[in-house]
C-alpha cells in the first residue's frame, strides 16, 4: 500500500492525466457506461501499480498504456467498442494519443464557444450526436433526410469547430 | 483509394465496414503522420463531445456571462467529472477505509500457534474472516484458508498482503501452501518474483532486506515468474529455486532456506546463584553447506541418523564447590536457523544428557560440524532432563531444571562436564525438516548456554 505521500503524489499525477485518459477510453469505446467502467478501473489499476510507474516516463504515456490493456480486455460486441485495429496499430494510436494530447488540450477552452456560434440546424445535430448520443440514421428520423447526409452534415460541422478554434487560438497568440 | 477523411469520419461514426476498416489500417501503417492526423480526428471528437455536454449542461446564465466577457468557460462537463469523482471515491474508499464491507472477506484465519501480531489492518482473532489488507505476524505461525480453498501457513516473521481468494503478496517471511485443485493458479507475489501453483504443497521465503525470493517444492509444480522479465522457471517435487536481485536461480534439488535469527534478553538469576558460559561447544552433521557458526544445531530426521545434528557443550566447574551444588539450570537461547520448516514440525522435545568417563575429553576443532558420526564415538551418557518447544516457536530460552541434573554434577568426578543436546522429535514430512539452533558461546546477540548454579550455604 501507497503511503500518505504518494497517494497525494498519484491524485497529482491523475487528476493532471485523466482529461486525456477518459478522451481516450471514450474513442475506442462507445458505450459510455462500458467507457466509465473502463475508466474506473484503470484508474485503480494505476494506483495499485503505482509503484512500478517509472518517472522517467511521463505519466500519461503509463496511464495510456494501462488503460489500452483494460479496453482490450473487453468483450467487444458487448461494449461496442471501437477497437478493430491490430495491436501494433493500437499500440501506435496509444503513443500518439499520449504524444498529442498535451498539445492540443488548449483546444478544449474554446470549443465551447465555437459550438454556441453555430448556426440552429448544426447546433441540434451537435446536441443529437454528441449529447443524446444518436447514430446518423436516428438524427435523420428526427430531423428528416437521410444518414448518409447526416453523415455529411456533421462532417462539415466538425470541420467548421476547427476552423473556429484555429482562429481563437490564433487571436490568443498561440500555435494551434 | 477511399478519400481518408471518410474513412476517418466513418471511423468515428462507426459506420466502416470491412473492407472500409481494413484499408484505414493500410493508410495508418503507412506514414506516422497519417497516425497523428487519425489520432488528433478521434481527440478533437471527444473535445466536441465533452464540450457539448457542458454547454448543454450550463445554465443559461453563466453561459451568457462567458459569452459577455469575451472569456471562454472553461471545459468541466459534468458526466466527465462524475466519473472521475466516482473512481476517485474508489480510490480513496480503497485508501482510506480500514474495514471493508462483511461481504468482501474471500479468507478465514483459521487457526494460530503461539502467535504474537504486529499492527496490520485484518483481524487476527481464530475464526476471523479476512478482506483485502495486510497480516504481520510477528510471531508464531498462522493458518488461513482461502475461499479458493487454498491453505497458506504463514511462519514469523512475515508480512503478507491478501489481495483476493487467488492473489497474495508476500514480503517476508515463509507461506507454506497447499493448494488443492481448486485453487489452481493460486499466486504468491513476492518484490522479485511471483510464483504461481498448481496443485501443490510449496514454501515460499521471503528475505526483507533484500527481497530475494527463496521457492521449495514439497510436492507436485510451481511456476517461479521473475519479476523484471518474462522468464519463468519449473520446479517440481524436492526442487528449490532463489530469485535474489537481478538473477533468477536455476531449480536445484535440494530443499532448505533460510532466515536471520533474533536477540533474545538473558534471564537474571539471583545473587546467589552462580552463572558458568561453556568453555567449549560444538556440533556435529554431516552436513556440508548449512552451517552455523554462531548457532549449535540440533535435528532429528525422520530418515534416521545420518544427518541428524547434534549439540554438544562444555563446562568446567573449578569455581564451584561441587558437593555444596543445591540446584542447577541448564539454558538454552533458542533462534530461528532458516532451515527447515516450522508448519511441519510438531511440538518438539528435546533431552539433554550428561556424558561419562573420557568422553568429556573432546575438542572442538576434533567435535567438528562437518565430521559425523563424532570422534566421540558413542559415549555413556546419562538422561537429565528434557524440554518442550511448542509448534510454531523457533525463538526463546528454554531450561533444564531437574535434580538430574544437580545430581549429575555433584557426582561427576572431575570439573570438566560435558552435556549432550538431542532432539527426540522428527518432523511429520521428509523434505524440509526444521532445523532447530540455540545460541553457541560465539553468538553475537544471544547469551550462550548457560549452566546456573546455586551453592548450598556455608
Amino acid at each position: 500500500m501507497l503511503n500518505e505521500q504518494e497517494q497525494l503524489r498519484f491524485m497529482r499525477l491523475w487528476t493532471a492525466a485523466q482529461p486525456a485518459v477518459s478522451g481516450y477510453v471514450r474513442a475506442l469505446v462507445r458505450n459510455r457506461a462500458v467507457a466509465d467502467e473502463v475508466l474506473q478501473e484503470t484508474s485503480l489499476v494505476l494506483f495499485r501499480r503505482f509503484d512500478e510507474y517509472d518517472e522517467q516516463r511521463p505519466f500519461v504515456a503509463w496511464a495510456l498504456g494501462i488503460a489500452r490493456f483494460q479496453v482490450l480486455s473487453l468483450n467487444r460486441d458487448a461494449a461496442r467498442s471501437r477497437v478493430a485495429f491490430d495491436t501494433d496499430l493500437l499500440a501506435r494510436f496509444t503513443e500518439t494519443w499520449g504524444e498529442l494530447s498535451p498539445r492540443v488540450s488548449d483546444r478544449s477552452l474554446f470549443l465551447q464557444d465555437c459550438i454556441q456560434r453555430l448556426a440552429a440546424r448544426a447546433r441540434q445535430m451537435v446536441r443529437l450526436r454528441y449529447y443524446d448520443e444518436l447514430t446518423a440514421e436516428e438524427i435523420a428520423r428526427q430531423i428528416g433526410g437521410t444518414g448518409a447526409a447526416v453523415r455529411v452534415a456533421l462532417q462539415r460541422i466538425r470541420q467548421q469547430l476547427r476552423e473556429c478554434v484555429k482562429r481563437q487560438l490564433r487571436a490568443e497568440g498561440e500555435t494551434p | 483509394m477511399t478519400d481518408p477523411e471518410k474513412l476517418i469520419a466513418g471511423w468515428l461514426d462507426g459506420s466502416l465496414n470491412e473492407d472500409e476498416q481494413a484499408e484505414l489500417d493500410e493508410w495508418l501503417k503507412a506514414d506516422d503522420d497519417n497516425m497523428r492526423r487519425f489520432t488528433d480526428a478521434a481527440m478533437f471528437e471527444q473535445q466536441i463531445q465533452s464540450a457539448t455536454i457542458a454547454v448543454e449542461e450550463q445554465p443559461a446564465a453563466e453561459s451568457f456571462n462567458a459569452s459577455v466577457a469575451g472569456v471562454p468557460p472553461r471545459v468541466f462537463s459534468r458526466r466527465p467529472f462524475a466519473v472521475f469523482a466516482a473512481a476517485l471515491l474508489a480510490i480513496l474508499a480503497l485508501v482510506l477505509s480500514p474495514q471493508h464491507p462483511a461481504d468482501e472477506t474471500f479468507a478465514t484465519l483459521e487457526q494460530t500457534r503461539a502467535a504474537l501480531w504486529e499492527s496490520g489492518d485484518l483481524p487476527t482473532a481464530d475464526g476471523s474472516r479476512l478482506d483485502q489488507g495486510t497480516l504481520r505476524l510477528a510471531e508464531g505461525l498462522a493458518t488461513l484458508k482461502f475461499d479458493s480453498g487454498a491453505e497458506v501457513v504463514l511462519e514469523a516473521p512475515a508480512t503478507l498482503f491478501l489481495v483476493d481468494a487467488m492473489n497474495c503478496e508476500l514480503t517476508r517471511g515463509t507461506a507454506v501452501s497447499d493448494i488443492p485443485e481448486s485453487a489452481v493458479g493460486f499466486r504468491i507475489k513476492t518484490p522479485s518474483a511471483d510464483v504461481v501453483d498448481y496443485g501443490t504443497r510449496f514454501a515460499v521465503s521471503v528475505y526483507e532486506e533484500t527481497g530475494e525470493t527463496h521457492t521449495q517444492v514439497i510436492e507436485g509444480r510451481v511456476e517461479v515468474e521473475y519479476a523484471q522479465s518474462d522468464e519463468v522457471v519449473e520446479l517440481t517435487t524436492g526442487q528449490r529455486n532463489t530469485v535474489i536481485g537481478e538473477t533468477l536461480g536455476a531449480a536445484t534439488d535440494d530443499a532448505e532456506h533460510e532466515h536471520q535469527t533474533i536477540a533474545v534478553k538473558p534471564v537474571d538469576h539471583g545473587p546467589d546463584w552462580t552463572l558458568l558460559e561453556p568453555v567449549k561447544d560444538a556440533y556435529t552433521g554431516n552436513v556440508k553447506d548449512h552451517n552455523s557458526d554462531v548457532l549449535l544445531l540440533v535435528k532429528k530426521e525422520i530418515r534416521g541418523g545420518r544427518v541428524n545434528r547434534i549439540a554438544y557443550i562444555g563446562f568446567d566447574l573449578k569455581d564451584i564447590n561441587q558437593q555444596r551444588i543445591e540446584e542447577a539450570e541448564l539454558l538454552l537461547y533458542f533462534a530461528p536457523t532458516g532451515w527447515g520448516l516450522a508448519s511441519h514440525m510438531p511440538d518438539a522435545t528435546f533431552s539433554v544428557y550428561g556424558m561419562i568417563g573420557d568422553a568429556t575429553d573432546w575438542d572442538e576443532s576434533i567435535l567438528h560440524k562437518d565430521r559425523f558420526p563424532a570422534a566421540l564415538g558413542t559415549p555413556e551418557v546419562v538422561h537429565l532432563g528434557s524440554f518442550t518447544i511448542p509448534q510454531g516457536v523457533q525463538k526463546g530460552r528454554f531450561r533444564v531444571r531437574t535434580e538430574a541434573l544437580s545430581e549429575f554434577l555433584r557426582k561427576h568426578p572431575t570439573s570438566e562436564i560435558s552435556l549432550k543436546v538431542v532432539r527426540d522429535t522428527v518432523a511429520r514430512d521428509n523434505g524440509g525438516t526444521l532445523v532447530h539452533g540455540f545460541a553457541s558461546r560465539r553468538h553475537p546477540v544471544l547469551p550462550p548456554p548457560t549452566l546456573a548454579i546455586r551453592q548450598q550455604a556455608r
